[in-house]
């Protein structure tokens, strides 16, 4: 009695953080298109071309990062899929390698049931910019794909610089929370920062874990760029 | 991909030629040739959505929602848009005509200058009609709202800027739920607590508001109703700003805490309790209330006083459910002091990280001081020496805890991370046992194994080797730690794994590191000299009598699997270890 109370107990409480996977296996709708031809899911971050100057910025480009059938499920099942890039200017000069600047940007992808189509945004800052609308969710993926140029000139400066961008992929609906869990648990600072995996920490750890494994849920891609210097790649 | 657009175009083309009528066949005798374009997709394109919303939205254009005529003798200088018509045009209409969901009705001598845009809606009456430009009707109806006059499609920027919007709850205007989630980490004298209730929020311009009234049921024993397996937390906060401002806020508890969170993560102490049944932290029972203060100058900066009114209590060892080793006895949870108590604390985070879960460079710092007094009713067990058996039961105690971190870059593909970890009694009384210190295990020293002791004096959890309370309790009133590493990126492929500076197979889709790390700490006791436990307020040990390990580790983002050797004592064998996340 105990044992089983315990576990029941156990599952309800779990269930909380693995939700989104549980729905995920009812009500898929019966979408049965093809997928396209697959390379690996990352990204890809480059100096712009010889013809551009370095200071405009990387050019990055994402690559079948919402490929998978289990995330797709999720998007299917109502869970948008959030992309949180984040993109570093690094200069190295002494000791250490410094940020210069960062910068931010979100693209979301999101299924409508009612029209049977996905939806495709990209958020900088508090501006929005619509993607498209897609029926066919390769058509989706090919709008994420598209390469974007985040306003991160380089520094008119002698040091060597280089791009980092993070890629985080989550499924966003989960991601409050993990708020709540820092409120409850008195930390007391509000959580304005960091986007991590969320519910309780068990929960958080074993659904991460798992899913993690299976190639679920959250999945981060970094990329770099070579060092260069304003003007003149090395 | 070229192949692919062109049979898209092809595609396309296929559907949308069989709809378009060969222009106006008998147009009126002035007409100009236009095109007559009947489109039919399933989906209104953005771009049309786009044009038909700012048609009538604009401040130049004649709308109107609902049946609309223009009459015979009236002349329209500009563009004519309607929602919901239909549209009647005996007149004359100078600019364009934008229909929405909508019909239009040209009459006999009609004249439009410019172009029909027919969204959701037909156009009659056009041979009979003088038509200057193109007119492009789409079957598909248009999905909107109205915000006062101002027309915004479903598939607009706009719309996806208020739907992310309203998915930024922290910043969102109001909510409230009733929440069921499981609450901080499965452990040995909770199980997994649960935590049911309402939740409120709501924002008043810059001022935000949050309550939180959630009831904890603990899962570790039998299910029951009874303080033990009972308890609440409530919590208010009203702040002003967002990221930087201040806060004044008050909690009401009855909650589990850990004596020693800095060591592992919540995450850490759960997995391992629940697969495992190694619980790495102790635990008492705080009863009471608080209030505090925040304010944070700066983005990543702030700083909190507090002050709580509770009382500690002791938990007992419970035997919860674990995957392995479910038949194995727990680690005791050690006795604690027990007793009502004033804690004032003052405490400051500082955070320039660049990325939380995997920071390649910045500061973090946190930094507490706290004041605490009260009387204790029962004190909890410890090795004989470590308190001074004169001891009364009124307690005044001022405490000190840093934990200093440093993450650097060194090149593109290296960094140096460096951790200070000091913590201990800074003035009055002993402090009670649920603010002292111990080093060794995968949090701290792993080339130590966690709460082991051996004879002889332990620095790592002050005691002399003999009479040991059972689970071994954290003792000492001062300690030291401080942790080198340096990561190095990997670059290999393995398995055929696509390596492009992260692994992109099986699953494991993070950037691999290996890492060479190195730890050196101790506690002590404060008091007169004693061996080697126990030092004068004003001294430190002498650094010869530091545990340290060297290890090594290969961290593939999510799992690192490490492996550390004391140094300090060649006897202690190497210790295997896991960690979920970074070391620190």
């Amino acid at each position: 009695m105990r044992t089983l109370g315990t576990a029941i107990v156990l599952a309800l409480g779990l269930a909380t953080d693995i939700r989104a996977q549980q729905s995920a296996s009812r009500d898929t709708p019966g979408r049965t298109e093809g997928q396209p031809a697959q390379s690996a899911p990352g990204i890809d971050v480059s100096l712009p071309t010889s013809s551009s100057p370095n200071y405009a910025g990387p050019v990055v480009r994402t690559a079948n990062v919402i490929a998978d059938a289990d995330l797709r499920k999720l998007l299917q099942n109502g869970f948008p899929a959030h992309l949180s890039y984040r993109a570093d200017l690094w200069s190295r000069s002494g000791w250490f390698d410094d940020v210069e600047s960062t910068v931010e940007w979100d693209v979301v992808v999101r299924y409508e049931p009612l029209t049977k189509t996905y939806r495709v945004a990209r958020y900088v800052g508090d501006r929005a910019e619509n993607l498209g609308r897609f029926e066919r969710y390769e058509d989706a993926q090919a709008a994420v794909a598209r390469p974007y140029q985040p306003p991160l000139p380089a520094r008119h400066t002698r040091s060597r610089q280089y791009y980092i961008v993070v890629l985080d992929v989550e499924v966003i609906s989960m991601s409050d929370l993990d708020e709540l869990e820092r409120w409850l648990r008195g930390e007391l600072r509000p959580a304005v920062r960091g986007k991590r995996n969320p519910g309780t920490a068990l929960g958080r750890g074993i659904s991460t874990l798992a899913t993690r494994l299976l190639g679920g849920e959250k999945r981060r891609y970094e990329q770099r760029t070579e060092t260069f210097r304003v003007g003149n790649r090395e | 991909m070229n192949k692919l657009l062109a049979t898209r175009v092809a595609a396309i083309a296929c559907v949308v030629v069989p709809f378009v009528s060969s222009a106006a066949q008998d147009p009126a005798k002035d007409a100009p040739t236009t095109r007559d374009t009947v489109l039919n997709p399933r989906l209104l394109p953005s771009e049309i959505e786009r044009e038909v919303t700012d048609a009538f939205n604009s401040a130049n254009t004649v709308r109107a929602t609902g049946a609309y005529e223009v009459e015979s003798d009236r002349v329209v200088p500009g563009d004519v848009a309607v929602l919901n018509g239909p549209l009647t045009i005996a007149g004359r209409v100078n600019g364009r005509v934008v229909a929405i969901n909508s019909d239009v009705i040209l009459r006999p001598g009609a004249r439009v200058e410019g172009q029909i845009l027919v969204v959701g809606g037909n156009v009659d009456g056009k041979d009979a009609a003088f038509i200057g430009g193109d007119v492009r009707t789409y079957r598909q109806r248009l999905t909107y709202r109205q915000e006062g006059e101002r027309l915004i499609a479903s598939g607009s920027s706009e719309e996806d800027a208020r739907w992310w919007h309203r998915r930024q709850r922290w910043h969102s205007r109001s909510y409230s739920d009733l929440r069921l989630v499981s609450a901080k980490t499965y452990n040995r004298v909770e199980g997994l607590p649960i935590l049911i209730g309402p939740s409120f929020g709501h924002r008043f311009g810059d001022l935000r508001l949050q309550i939180d009234a959630l009831g904890v049921f603990r899962t570790g024993d039998d299910l029951e109703w009874n303080s033990q397996t009972v308890g609440h937390s409530l919590k208010t906060e009203l702040s002003l700003g967002r990221g930087t401002g201040l806060a004044v806020g008050g909690r009401l508890f009855d909650v589990v805490n850990a004596a020693e969170e800095w060591q592992l993560s919540d995450v850490e102490v759960g997995l391992a309790s629940f697969f495992l049944h190694r619980d790495y932290r102790d635990y008492y029972n705080r009863h009471g209330g608080s209030g505090y203060f925040r304010l944070s100058p700066l983005r990543g900066l702030d700083l909190t006083a507090s002050l709580s009114d509770e009382r500690w209590s002791l938990r007992k060892t419970l035997d919860p459910f674990t995957l392995f080793r479910n038949s194995q006895d727990w680690r005791p949870n050690p006795g604690m002091d027990e007793g009502r108590f004033h804690i004032t604390n003052g405490t400051l985070h500082f955070d320039t990280r660049s990325d939380e879960d995997d920071p390649r460079s910045g500061w973090k710092i946190t930094a507490d001081y706290e004041y605490g007094s009260g009387r204790t009713t029962l004190f909890g067990a410890t090795t004989p020496g470590v308190r001074d058996p004169a001891v009364d039961d009124v307690t005044k105690y001022t405490r000190g805890f840093l934990d200093l971190r440093r993450y650097n870059r060194l090149s593109p593909e290296g960094q140096l991370n460096l951790r200070l970890v000091a913590g201990g009694w800074l003035s009055g009384d002993e402090l009670p046992l649920q603010r002292r210190f111990s080093v060794g295990g995968p949090g701290s020293l792993p080339g130590y194994p966690f709460r082991r002791t051996g004879t002889g004096d332990d620095v790592r959890q002050c005691s002399n080797g003999v009479d040991i309370p059972p689970g071994v309790p954290a003792q000492c009133e001062r300690m030291v730690l401080a942790q080198a590493e340096y990561r190095g990126d990997l670059w290999m492929s393995l398995f055929d794994w696509d390596w492009n500076d992260s692994w992109a197979g099986g699953g494991w889709r993070h950037r691999a590191q290996w890492v060479v790390f190195a730890d050196a700490g101790r506690g002590w006791l404060v008091g007169s000299r004693a061996g080697e436990i126990q030092y004068p307020k004003g001294d430190l040990p002498s650094l010869s009598t530091f545990k340290t390990d060297l290890g090594l580790g290969f961290d593939a983002g999510m799992i690192g699997l490490y492996v550390a050797k004391s140094v300090s004592d060649s006897k202690e064998p190497p210790n295997f270890f896991v960690r979920v996340g970074r070391r620190f």
